[in-house]
């Protein structure tokens, strides 16, 4: 299987997206060179090239692609994954509120304004958010120099990013009906009788496996939100780098980011499905 | 004469069905007792009442959607434990119409208290044993993990050691081959069989003084169903346990049980030692348990149409007139009126046969 | 004595839950019959909306302020007016993104159900790939090699719906193939196909289906916002709701709130009332016997 999921991402991936863009690359190469390219032969060269880690230099800035992918990218990483702790911090306990049912008014309360803001459109709230920092209490959250990022400048684009890619929504609603769906089992209720702690026995079936799958399929969204959110904030990362590669229509910058993207994302699956097999007993019969 | 061991007096449990704002009667004042050493077996058609009644023993029902009340005594040390004590000051079932919220806010409280109650019953005093082994294991856990863990629950001073061990030697004491192999292995791995072999290991490793069983033989062969009676009854004298057994089939009653309560409809509608409740020639009985007898032991008599009028069953006049009198066929002019217009009492026989109809009233 | 053992409520249908489900039931159809009626008007043209015209007397004024309802944006133009042309931006390109999303899911859900193997693994592929990308990375390749087209953004937003369609589609199917009934009619000697559009798909797969339209429409139109304040939605002067925003974000940080906070709010409103519809629609999936 782990064969199978290493093949699957480096050939499997370009097809489809390489497709495209040497669409792309050809009409500008069309006018340039003014001479009959052969598509497959140019993806074939291409598809070797990379995978011995040659991603070609930069059409922009003449620097070579990878390097400067790959900095960008673990910028990136540094805020997806605080993303994602962030919002863990934040929904486990509404979730707890809401499966226990303590304070139902202040878990619906909640609920609904995690449901509203994700409504809005991210930029907006982002933008909404500054407005008031700036002009309430007087601070403006935007890093001017990203060598040395204060918490405060950091904790903005982090949970706009929780928000913006549904992850809080998604967490919530998931978890909240998987916990109640596994809560009725019968095997809560035999741990019950036994007087055993409901959690313990709850915690793969109701929290693990949900959160492994909820978690490790939303980082694709994470990485398209990060597009928007480094866009407002300035924050050096991929989707900055792949937003200005579009403008700039710097194939080689763009085609190698895409990649990277792809890999960090087929990665984060892959390494999501290997904790599953190996907490569940069950996977390997699967 | 010894204290019983566990006793039930009134216990009533209503469901509150949101969206039809009604309260369904559960459980309509049930009361029994469990003596030492001494089996109950609890017969009755599946919704008469009986798993509900052993969720409540047990404190495994919240009081929200079921709304409890009555006493629940276990006699634990020479000291009773009322489980439902002061219920009534949390439950206001009066008040359900305004809308659901009060009646959770309520009862959370009180399930708090209940749940911090049933600690120590729970394992030390009862422990249950499913009706379906396969879905009462945790799938995701070892068997044996499971087992051992309600041993190093109930039996602080041990350690992890030595509970895989005693685990191991229960195993071995409810006949499973290779003990040792078994304790690793995950619940879907085993059959039915061997699955409610180690339910009961499992149940008994807390080292209980009652054990519950749900219908403990109703999802296994019939070859396998004797195992388990057989192992459930050498265990039982073993241990010197005492036991309420679930069942809807009379053999299981006839092979372990000294007395038996008869269910319909959420009421004990007969009680009575084994010998007289299972005695088929006999006329002395409620007319649906005349009707279970013949069923199940007389072949030729022929099974009347038992639903006559079962949409009625839940109206209004339900709580008004026998329980089963739409579904009687022994109703005599002379006691019709009565059968209608009110709710028979158990009226007491002979011995401690006791009997809800208005036949047997002297 | 037990004469009130039983209680039905007789005030129940006045309890505080059913007058939210009817208010509930009543914004959604006058948020979603307002953008209805918007459509129509501004497709027929039976007012007449000068959304282009531009009031450099009152650029960036607040709402209710002198001839405009809405108050206007950076170019003085009316808010209002834009507002309801902006529908035009989404309701057919959405529908048909919707449309796709639905057709193709539910044939791949099929067929990973009752497909050949080879087919099985094509589609299990296909699906992967797909969403490994992330959408809007996706989007951006097709906006920068053919041009900012609502209709191309529609089109891969519904393409990339397919999948979390079939997905669904395929788990239903697989908790129904266990059921009896198919069985049953299997050998009652329905065909296979009408077995699987009409018995399946239709009857046990519809409400689930317009579920996932109404989320759908959603999602698509928080796309074209996104793409919108990339720069790559839908182009002025063309109005929609996204280029609304961004433009109007232009102006936020000077204290101007209003320009964008309003499309901003249309947004919200519209979503809520999708989700509402098919928070509705899930309930009614809860409360059929199956």
């Amino acid at each position: 299987m782990i064969i199978f999921f290493l093949v699957y991402i480096s050939p499997g991936e370009s097809l489809l997206q390489e497709y495209l863009l040497n669409l792309g690359g050809n009409e500008e190469e069309f006018s340039e060179n003014s001479g009959p390219i052969n598509i497959h032969q140019a993806y074939f060269s291409w598809l070797f090239a990379s995978m011995s880690g040659n991603f070609g230099v930069s059409n922009s800035n003449g620097l070579p692609v990878l390097g400067q992918v790959l900095e960008f990218t673990a910028n990136t990483l540094y805020l997806t994954f605080s993303a994602l702790l962030i919002s863990l911090c934040i929904t486990l306990p509404v979730v707890m509120i809401t499966v226990s049912n303590t304070f139902p008014t202040l878990s619906r309360f909640t609920n609904i304004l995690i449901r509203l803001l994700s409504f809005l459109p991210l930029f907006w709230v982002a933008y909404i958010l500054i407005y008031i920092s700036t002009s309430v209490f007087d601070y403006y959250p935007l890093a001017t120099d990203y060598e040395e990022i204060t918490a405060s400048q950091f904790i903005l684009p982090v949970i706009l990013l929780c928000l913006g890619s549904g992850v809080l929504v998604e967490i919530v609603q998931q978890l909240t009906y998987e916990i109640k769906r596994v809560l009725n089992e019968e095997y809560i209720l035999c741990a019950r009788a036994k007087g055993a702690s409901v959690f313990k026995h709850l915690f793969k079936e109701g929290i693990a496996f949900p959160l492994l799958n909820l978690l490790s399929n939303r980082i694709a969204y994470l990485f398209g939100a990060t597009i928007i959110i480094e866009q407002i904030f300035g924050w050096p990362g991929i989707g900055r780098l792949l937003w200005q590669a579009t403008q700039d229509r710097d194939i080689p910058l763009l085609l190698c980011a895409v990649i990277i993207c792809a890999c960090v994302i087929r990665l984060s699956h892959f390494i999501a499905r290997l904790i599953y097999v190996l907490i569940n007993p069950r996977a390997s019969h699967e | 004469m010894t204290k019983p061991i566990l006793e039930v007096k009134d216990l009533s449990v209503r469901f509150f069905l949101e969206k039809e704002k009604v309260l369904l009667p559960a459980l309509n004042q049930i009361s029994f007792h469990v003596n030492n050493n001494e089996v109950l077996g609890i017969v009755g058609e599946s919704g008469s009442g009986k798993s509900i009644t052993l969720l409540s023993i047990l404190g495994l029902l919240q009081a929200n959607p079921g709304i409890i009340s009555g006493e629940i005594l276990f006699n634990a040390n020479e000291a009773n434990i009322n489980t439902l004590e002061d219920i009534s000051s949390h439950i206001e079932i009066e008040n359900f119409e305004k809308a659901d919220e009060k009646i959770t806010k309520k009862t959370n409280t009180w399930n708090k208290l209940h749940a911090s109650r049933y600690k120590k019953i729970l394992g030390n005093q009862v422990s249950m044993v499913f009706q379906n082994p396969r879905l009462a294991f945790n799938p995701y856990y070892s068997i044996g993990k499971q087992i051992s863990e309600s041993i190093l629950l109930h039996q602080p001073n041990t350690d992890k050691e030595s509970a895989k061990k005693t685990a191991i030697d229960w195993l071995k004491r409810v006949k499973m081959e290779a003990p040792e192999l078994r304790y690793n292995n995950n619940p879907y791995g085993l059959s039915g069989g061997l699955c409610q072999r180690a339910m009961i290991a499992m149940a008994l490793a807390s080292e209980p003084s009652l054990l519950v069983a749900d219908e403990p033989t109703t999802g296994l062969d019939t070859t396998i169903q004797g195992d388990i009676l057989t192992l459930l009854e050498e265990i039982r004298i073993q241990q010197k346990l005492s036991m309420i057994i679930v069942s809807h089939d009379f053999n299981v009653m006839h092979r372990l049980a000294n007395r038996v309560l008869v269910y319909y409809n959420g009421f004990i509608i007969e009680e009575g030692n084994t010998n007289n409740i299972l005695d088929y020639t006999s006329d002395e009985h409620h007319p649906y348990t005349s009707l279970l007898l013949n069923t199940e032991f007389n072949q030729h008599v022929d099974v009347i149409n038992k639903t006559k009028d079962t949409d009625n069953s839940q109206s209004k006049s339900f709580f008004n007139q026998c329980p089963y009198y739409n579904n009687c066929l022994k109703v005599t002019p002379e006691i019709s009126n009565k059968c209608q217009s009110s709710i028979p009492p158990l009226l007491p026989l002979h011995d401690s046969h006791k009997i809800r109809c208005w036949r047997f009233e002297k | 004595m037990r004469k009130n053992n039983t209680y039905v409520s007789e005030r129940s249908k006045l309890s505080l839950k059913y007058w939210f489900d009817i208010t509930v039931i009543i914004y959604c159809l006058v948020v979603l019959g307002s953008v209805v009626i918007a459509y129509t008007i501004t497709t027929f043209e039976l007012v007449a909306f000068d959304y282009d015209e531009m009031d450099f007397d009152a650029i960036l004024s607040p709402p209710l302020s002198a001839g405009h309802i809405l108050g206007t944006d950076y170019l003085g133009r009316d808010l209002f007016s834009r507002l309801l042309l902006g529908t035009q931006a989404y309701l057919v390109p959405g529908i048909m993104a919707v449309s796709i999303a639905i057709f193709f899911g539910s044939l791949l859900g099929g067929l990973t159900v009752f497909g050949s193997k080879s087919a099985k693994k094509v589609i299990k592929i296909s699906t992967d790939l797909l969403q490994t990308m992330p959408r809007l990375v996706l989007l951006l390749l097709v906006v920068a090699i053919f041009e900012a087209n609502i209709y191309y953004i529609m089109l891969v937003v519904g393409i990339t719906n397919i999948p979390t369609i079939a997905d669904l589609i395929s788990r239903r199917i697989d908790i129904l193939r266990d059921k009896s009934f198919i069985e049953a009619s299997i050998a009652n000697g329905t065909p296979k196909y009408t077995l699987i559009v009409k018995h399946i798909l239709w009857y046990n797969c519809r409400i689930l289906l317009i579920g996932q339209a109404a989320l759908g429409m959603a999602e698509a139109i928080l796309m074209e916002t996104s793409l919108s304040y990339l720069g790559f939605g839908v182009q002025e002067p063309t109005p929609s709701w996204g280029n609304m925003v961004q433009s109007g974000t232009n102006y936020l940080l000077q204290g101007n709130l209003w320009s964008s906070t309003i499309p901003a709010l249309a947004i919200m409103f519209v979503l809520l009332a999708f989700y509402l519809v098919s928070e509705v629609i899930i309930k009614r999936i809860d409360r059929s016997p199956d």
